[in-house]
């Protein structure tokens, strides 16, 4: 079966008058066939909330405008939790996807519609002033964008890996991913081929089918995604897997077990850069749209809790032991040394004990594929 | 039909001149005796108040009788329903509304919407909000999201304040959601399980209910919470040992609390650690999901 590109979700595209001579925005009109329009972000919004469904309308815009502060920043991950020292890039935000627990939804009154930043040059500058101080890099577009959805239009793949192809010491110490839930490889691949030297990943985010269908609308069927990671394998570039949010409730327990043997049993693990595993956690600010969009998703009806440390509500400690170790036993199966590149993200260190995930020690330092630090 | 109102009696005291009230933040109730005497039933009243209206229109008085409700951002909306459910044989809807835009000006105009949503809810759901304390935003936002008809069963069944009422509503609608059956059908099913107990005290009936549904809503939790506590205070009982564990076992360590003051409890004590090490495992276990 055919999947529909994210980018036919689009329907209206808009400059900021400041850039309305950028050459981007005429391109993607002309591509789609769709006039540009000129508006500020203020006049947008406010022309959004006349729309009759706001978030529908707004997930369908791509605003083109610029990132007036800095693009890289360190992943925020959680206060307390072990984090992996991931640097992210925000040169788009938003994404024509929509699921239930993105916490972009709760930002939806002041910046509801995709932004595209048309000054990323400064993104590859500010990873050249990073390296003065930093041994190495690992660095992806996916925090508050999905990477490849509209990779088709925004040629991010070939913006970021043809300039850091270009500078040396990006080359030799930036491992760059770009993270998505979509199937939107095919110019990625094209660079890849064209870079081949470059420290590129495809990271994919997966979930059970269940949760895909219910609660990430638009996004790609697990099978395609598989097949997708097994074109970038075969392309020569490695990928990531990101079970992300895992949602834990009993019966979905031998799915996600199912899961992990579908996508390991499939894959040469030696091009698997690394495996990240993080159960659904929300912040409170989260209940009301989950209550007002999403009346019938079942996520924040799991046995929660709010954590004192980071006010955030997450499973009771015993269920994502139980989760992260059925996860843990399953993947590392697929390891002839029992020893997958595997994380936890955005957990406590406590819980990385209980599934005998110890942080890499001066005696093992090559338990994980980078240092980990505390929050 | 014009009222006017020309007494006013507040808790059973009638007070000949007009004074600016200083009222408790609660709800009060306003009760037409007939067309010419209203008494504003304020509990704890705390000050003598003495209104004299006359002559005016339905609207101004609606106003003066709003100025004297509480008039917090909360309690606009209760105040004008409360109004509207006493006068609403001598006032009209919208004479009430016109009159707390007069009071409130142009910042209530935001609750007009919703000022007039209340005012068309069936007599029984207008009573439900009166008689519970229910701020209506509350009550307007559960009909949006079809939980109302939690809140009306809650309120008919048992003596709840509005924190439980809250947190009972959401439990059931999350349950619904995640059991697939409906909200009936879990009420119904407590109502069977509890009925027996102490149907008669809607005190108790509130305290049994919200224990029932905290366990239909976090069975893992409740089970594993009530099997830990059981070991401690087994621990506790059994060997003197005070054992403390972390809030919703975050965390992988456990503390013992022991005290002694002669080298007999000393050893004493270290004949318990050794009689309870069983137990002590056991809870370990429990709360780091060694123990499934």
């Amino acid at each position: 079966m055919k999947i529909p590109s994210p980018a036919t979700r689009i329907t209206r595209l808009v400059a900021d008058p400041r850039f309305v001579n950028h050459p981007l925005p005429h391109s993607i009109s002309k591509q789609l066939d769709i006039p540009l329009e000129t508006a500020s972000k203020e006049e947008l919004i406010a022309d959004m909330k006349e729309q009759p469904d706001m978030f529908a309308a707004a997930k369908q815009t791509l605003f083109f405008t610029e990132n007036s502060g800095a693009f890289l920043k360190r992943c925020p991950g959680s206060r307390h939790s072990l984090c992996c020292n991931y640097m992210t890039i925000n040169s788009v935000t938003g994404c024509p996807f929509d699921c239930s627990y993105c916490i972009l939804q709760h930002y939806i009154a002041n910046n509801p519609f995709i932004s595209v930043f048309l000054n990323r040059e400064q993104a590859i500058e500010e990873m050249k002033e990073a390296l003065k101080t930093a041994p190495f890099l690992r660095v992806g577009t996916g925090e508050l964008a999905d990477s490849l959805a509209l990779d088709n239009l925004l040629n991010e793949s070939g913006f970021f890996l043809s300039n850091i192809a270009k500078h040396p010491e990006l080359t030799e110490k930036v491992q760059f991913e770009f993270k998505t839930k979509s199937v939107e490889i095919a110019r990625l691949i094209q660079i890849i081929h064209r870079y081949p030297h470059l420290h590129t990943v495809a990271g994919f985010s997966v979930n059970i089918p269940e949760i895909q269908q219910s609660d990430e609308l638009y996004t790609a069927p697990m099978d395609a995604r598989i097949d997708a990671m097994q074109q970038i394998i075969t392309a020569g570039a490695k990928v990531a897997i990101h079970f992300d949010p895992v949602i834990m409730f009993p019966d979905f327990i031998d799915n996600y077990r199912k899961l992990a043997h579908t996508i390991f049993s499939a894959l040469d693990i030696n091009k698997i850069a690394w495996i990240s595993m993080g159960g659904f956690r929300y912040s409170h600010e989260m209940d009301v749209t989950f209550r007002t969009r999403w009346p019938k998703s079942i996520l924040p009806t799991g046995e929660m809790f709010i954590s004192e440390e980071d006010g955030k509500q997450r499973y009771l400690s015993t269920i994502r032991t139980q989760f992260y170790r059925a996860l843990r036993t399953t993947i590392a199966s697929y390891y002839p040394d029992n020893n997958p590149p595997l994380y936890i993200c955005m957990d406590k260190p406590f819980i990385w004990e209980r599934c005998m995930m110890t942080p890499p020690t001066a005696d093992h330092p090559h338990t994980h594929p980078f240092p980990l630090y505390s929050h | 039909m014009e009222i006017t109102v020309t007494r006013l009696v507040v808790s059973d005291v009638i007070v000949p001149s007009f004074a600016q009230p200083q009222l408790p933040h609660q709800p009060c109730r306003a009760v037409v005796l007939n067309d010419k005497t209203v008494v504003l039933d304020i509990p704890d009243s705390p000050e003598e108040i003495d209104v004299v209206l006359s002559n005016g229109t339905p609207t101004e008085a609606c106003s003066t009788l709003l100025s004297l409700l509480p008039s917090g951002r909360k309690q606009q909306l209760t105040s004008i329903l409360t109004l509207f459910y006493e006068l609403k044989k001598c006032c009209s809807k919208t004479q009430v509304i016109d009159a707390a835009l007069m009071l409130y000006g142009d910042p209530f105009l935001a609750q007009k919407k919703q000022a007039e949503q209340l005012l068309e809810l069936p007599e029984h759901r207008q009573n439900t909000i009166i008689e519970h304390a229910i701020p209506p935003s509350f009550y307007l936002a559960s009909i949006a999201h079809g939980t109302a008809a939690i809140v009306d069963a809650l309120c008919q069944k048992a003596d709840m304040n509005f924190a439980t009422i809250k947190q009972l509503t959401a439990w059931v609608r999350e349950i619904s959601v995640r059991d697939r059956i409906p909200f009936s059908e879990i009420l119904n099913e407590a109502d069977k399980q509890i009925a027996q107990r102490n149907a008669e005290d809607r005190r108790a009936y509130g305290v049994t209910l919200k224990n029932h549904l905290f366990v239909q809503r976090y069975p893992h939790w409740a089970s594993r919470h009530n099997q830990a506590e059981n070991i401690r205070k087994k621990v506790r009982s059994l060997y003197g040992l005070s054992v403390e564990y972390p809030a919703y076992f975050e965390g992988n360590t456990l503390h013992i609390k022991m005290a002694y003051s002669s080298e007999k409890e000393l050893h004493s004590l270290a004949d318990s650690l050794t009689r309870a090490s069983a137990e002590l495992s056991e809870l370990l276990s429990l709360i780091t999901g060694e123990k499934q």
